[in-house]
């Protein structure tokens, strides 16, 4: 019994200073990467929606014209995280959508462009922890060309699903968690266009 | 024992993926080409030589009952910190290897080094242990992922996290996709095992003569 003590002891000693020195480092790096993450989603926005020299969230206007779940109770549009919109000199040049799709190895951060006439402009990976070298080339410009040009209108599905884009050789999964976000970033924008919110 | 043969039998001797077979998982996923077998190899070592050393440092307090979650709770909490540390201020370097840290957390080398030899042997020691494994790792990676990337996509060094594109020996539709799938990857290191124990008995062989 006393023994059950003491190793209990030693080990949530050991614990105790593990938890106290990732609490210390997390101190010190929190902003610093907060500030990083905000400038990679600034050049992330600006790639995905060219021309564009300002961006407004507008995600809270988006929100309010929704419905938050569907018929079935899901949420509508449950991968779509943020909306920002791009200007250029006060003018409206294209939307970008902020999704969180899941793939293989987590979440994947991706920005979807579409311009006013509802064709994708761009995409691009922020931040994923696919398997190096299979589903890792999601951040390839040969991937993600394969959605530029795409038009709201047409669900975007990978071929293997009957759709018109191509995977990534042996990882399926990846390919398809970027390919719901497209689909769903078009549809979302077909609602807003719909719905006149600009 | 010494410190030189320490450092050095990571390398050929008892290197871990040709020769101990450990970290199976990490090594078919990663050496699918050469910038992620480096990349892989060297985020692996760091934290190969900082656990080695603090698992050394700790041997004397950690009991030996309750070794294997202590081990795994120094593991974990020093991967957490190179990769917050990274994030914060090498944010570029983190991007390239930011996505081989979550793989390194399961990567069984560094376990079992604690547990059979930091565990054991002093800093200093656990120290050339931590680089000789982590460089024979890199290096057994690099290989691997040499033959896997020229023969699966036709190219050399290719690195798409800076966008370039590799050096194209043959055509991409002359290439074996398989060679980049797992089972390709299984029969590409049992091929190269195969191929150093024969080296090494042939070797032994004409020493005995």
């Amino acid at each position: 019994m006393r023994d059950v003590l003491r190793l209990g002891f030693i080990l949530f000693a050991i614990c105790a200073v593990a938890a106290g020195a990732l609490a210390f480092v997390n101190d010190i790096t929190e902003e610093r990467i907060a500030a990083q993450a905000a400038m990679k989603l600034e050049q992330a926005l600006e790639s995905v929606v060219p021309g564009a020299e300002e961006f407004r969230d507008e995600t809270d206007r988006v929100l309010a014209l929704k419905a938050a779940v569907s018929d079935g109770g899901r949420p509508e549009f449950p991968l779509i995280n943020r909306v920002y919109v791009g200007y250029d000199n006060g003018e409206m040049v294209g939307t970008a959508f902020a999704c969180t799709p899941s793939g293989y190895g987590g979440p994947i951060d991706a920005v979807v462009g579409v311009s006013r006439d509802g064709v994708v402009t761009g995409l691009t990976v922020v931040k994923h922890t696919e398997t190096p070298g299979l589903g890792a080339n999601i951040t390839s410009r040969d991937f993600q060309m394969r959605f530029v040009g795409l038009r709201a209108g047409i669900p975007v599905k990978v071929t293997k699903d009957g759709g018109q884009v191509e995977a990534i050789t042996g990882a399926t999964i990846s390919s398809r968690a970027v390919a719901s976000a497209v689909d769903q970033a078009l549809r979302l924008f077909e609602l807003v266009t719909r719905e006149g919110v600009w | 024992m010494s410190f030189r043969s320490e450092l050095t039998k990571g390398l050929v001797r008892e290197n871990p993926t040709f020769r101990i077979l450990l970290g199976m998982c990490p090594t078919m996923a990663t050496s699918l080409a050469i910038s992620n077998g480096i990349g892989m190899g060297i985020a692996a070592t760091f934290v190969l030589v900082g656990s080695n050393v603090i698992v050394s440092m700790l041997r004397n307090v950690i009991p030996s009952r309750i070794r294997i979650p202590c081990y795994i709770v120094v593991i974990a909490s020093f991967v957490t910190m190179v990769d917050l540390i990274m994030a914060a201020f090498v944010p570029k370097l983190h991007e390239v290897l930011g996505i081989f840290i979550p793989l390194i957390v399961v990567n069984c080398i560094i376990l079992a080094r604690a547990e059979a030899f930091a565990s054991k042997n002093g800093v200093l020691y656990s120290l050339a242990d931590g680089i000789g494994m982590g460089l024979g790792f890199t290096l057994a990676l690099t290989g691997l992922s040499a033959i896997r990337e020229l023969l699966g996509t036709g190219t050399l060094l290719a690195v798409p996290d800076f966008g370039f594109p590799g050096f194209r020996i043959f055509d991409r539709s002359l290439a074996a996709v398989m060679v980049i799938l797992p089972p390709g990857g299984f029969i590409t290191l049992g091929l190269l095992i195969g191929l150093l124990n024969s080296l090494t008995r042939r070797k032994k062989k004409a020493a005995q003569t």
